[in-house]
């Protein structure tokens, strides 16, 4: 039980990350590493807020504000420079670390003493604070992941789907891409933000390096979601599912790493063990569950089979 | 009316790899024509195409339709008036999404995209009564990826949806390339179909000397980024297929140093008999002479 409440408190705030990085890693199929920027932003941006007074709801609104508005700025450096997304992120990544301390004022913030969108269950014991805690994260998440899987299912969504797709084709249609690039960007950041800014509520401080790792983590949460749901580009509700799921099972089993007593510094090797196994089983363990993806099916049988080979 | 008015397209200017792929070519084609292109690889037929639909803005000279001037009106906001079909038949479609989803993107071609659902019960409903058209059954597998379908139905799959808002132009770039021969009289068919029930305009290039007579109203040959033989009506009726390589072929020897072919529809290239006899090119040999 205790492990399961540790996954959710800590989990759930990644999900919207995960959802975010999905949307570039999956309906792109790019990197954006501005993630790991616009993470601890809206984190900055919501410790900074909520120490300066501002009520919670406008705090987070305005971190989600301040990570959307980082992609707006990925997009015009990849459009405007020509340099691909991955780079312009990298960029963005190490800019924005400065800015982030910039905007803290120190590499660390407590927000233990003001109010945040948990402080009402501080008097409460810790099991059942938790508890109350993992409800409204999973009340945000869901109203998010809703949300989200609506508008990937309108035609700005679809549109959104196809441009990571087939550009050319997209554009054919009477799709402007580039816009379309903008908003992916916008709408990944913006969730990237919300995450951070969750996580700072759930753990009580900011810490300006607390982005560092999150789009390679969220890699490893779609991967394992893609193994046990299998998603594609018209399989709308899947797609949520398998980044919840996904990001559900990552912190599991990171929770579980610690339960056996792991330090907390080995986390980053659970971290790329975890991402080796997902892409491993990927290959070439028998599908968890549905059918095996017609990608998949394709690549299998594209590649020559050298122990075939017939005596002439 | 199309219009190609002086149009040079020049690829990389300036550079080692400079390629001048049109020059100075005019074109008119009057609303309703269908247009057949023939001509050597690297003769300029794609560019032609690609200039029409906005995916290559010419270095000199204008694009209209009906009189506007689209010229640097980039090729997502022509796609209202104007549909392509590709030569390649995964470039037509999204290969890892569905049937319906395909459709729905072609559906709000040219029209302002919007927040409400893509896929209504009444879109499902009309993309059903499309795809029956075809005979292929696609009708029933809606939620399926394209990426399960054959080329030839993904083609198919690609003039429906090119002819699911009614364009102004429709540019097939090759578009029976890819199949084999029974599924080119199939998708060919249906070309001829949505032509005559939309009533566009069409320019439909071709590697296959006997569909570029066959079809359409009118006959262009392109060579080295111009057009050097235009015929239509009784004159393209009369052209028969080794007649029609004599023009492609010869080109190559006789027309680089010529000038005949400035502006407007231009004359065809005469071409003295025994010249230009011999084979054509390997390029656009016999695979598509002989299909």
């Amino acid at each position: 039980m205790n492990v399961f409440l540790d996954t959710l408190v800590t989990g759930l705030p990644l999900a919207t990350a995960v959802l975010g990085i999905y949307m570039i890693f999956r309906l792109r199929e790019d990197f954006d590493l501005t993630i790991d920027a616009s993470f601890a932003m809206g984190a900055a941006v919501v410790a900074t807020l909520l120490l300066h007074g501002w009520s919670v709801p406008t705090a987070m609104l305005a971190a989600i504000a301040a990570a959307g508005a980082m992609g707006l700025l990925t997009t015009a450096l990849h459009l405007t420079l020509g340099v691909p997304v991955i780079l312009a992120g990298l960029v963005m990544s190490i800019g924005f670390f400065s800015v982030n301390l910039r905007i803290m004022g120190e590499p660390s913030l407590n927000v233990v003493d003001v109010p945040t969108l948990f402080s009402g269950f501080a008097d409460l014991p810790a099991r059942e604070a938790d508890a109350w805690t993992a409800l409204v994260l999973a009340a945000i998440v869901g109203v998010v992941f809703v949300a989200l899987a609506l508008f990937l299912r309108t035609e700005v969504g679809l549109a959104l789907r196809a441009t990571g797709v087939n550009e050319r084709m997209a554009r054919s249609n009477g799709v402007d891409d580039r816009r379309l690039l903008a908003l992916s960007l916008v709408i990944a950041n913006g969730l990237a933000g919300l995450s951070g800014a969750l996580v700072v509520q759930t753990q009580g401080f900011a810490d300006v390096s607390m982005g560092n790792g999150t789009l390679i983590a969220g890699v490893g949460a779609v991967l394992l979601g893609e193994l046990l749901v299998r998603p594609s580009g018209s399989k709308v509700v899947r797609i949520v599912l398998a980044v919840l799921l996904g990001t559900i099972a990552y912190r599991l089993v990171l929770v579980l790493a610690l339960q056996l007593g792991l330090p907390a510094t080995d986390l980053q090797g659970v971290t790329a063990l975890t991402l080796v196994v997902a892409v491993a089983a990927r290959r070439w363990g028998v599908p968890l569950a549905g059918r095996t993806r017609a990608v998949v099916r394709r690549r299998v049988t594209v590649r020559p089979n050298r122990l075939s080979k017939e005596p002439v | 009316m199309l219009e190609l008015d002086h149009v040079t397209l020049v690829h990389n200017p300036g550079t080692i790899t400079e390629v001048t792929a049109l020059r100075d070519l005019s074109l008119r084609v009057p609303r309703g024509q269908m247009v057949t292109i023939v001509g050597t690889n690297g003769a300029g037929k794609s560019s032609l195409v690609r200039s029409v639909a906005g995916e290559e803005r010419p270095s000199r000279g204008r694009v209209l339709f009906d009189g506007d001037d689209v010229t640097r009106t980039p090729d997502h906001r022509r796609a209202g008036r104007v549909a392509r079909v590709f030569d390649d038949p995964h470039a037509g479609t999204l290969p890892e999404l569905s049937i319906e989803d395909n459709l729905a993107l072609a559906l709000a071609r040219g029209r302002r995209r919007r927040l409400r659902f893509a896929l209504t019960a009444a879109r499902r409903a009309e993309m059903r009564e499309r795809l029956a058209v075809l005979g292929l059954g696609l009708e029933d597998r809606l939620g399926d990826p394209v990426s399960l379908l054959s080329a030839g139905q993904r083609q198919s799959l690609t003039l429906v949806m090119a002819g699911l808002r009614d364009p102004e132009v429709l540019l097939l770039d090759e578009h029976l390339a890819a199949l084999d021969p029974g599924t080119q009289r199939t998708v060919l068919g249906l070309t001829v179909d949505l032509v005559e029930r939309v009533g566009c305009t069409a320019i439909m290039v071709t590697h296959n000397m006997e569909h570029a007579l066959e079809l359409g109203d009118r006959l262009l040959v392109m060579s080295r980024g111009r057009i050097i033989t235009d015929v239509s009506g009784a004159e393209k009726r009369a052209m028969t297929v080794p007649a029609l390589i004599d023009r492609i072929t010869g080109a190559g020897d006789v027309v680089s140093d010529r000038s005949v072919l400035g502006d407007g529809p231009a004359r065809p290239v005469r071409v003295p008999a025994g010249v230009a006899g011999g084979p054509p090119p390997a390029a656009d040999g016999p695979r598509e002479a002989a299909a």
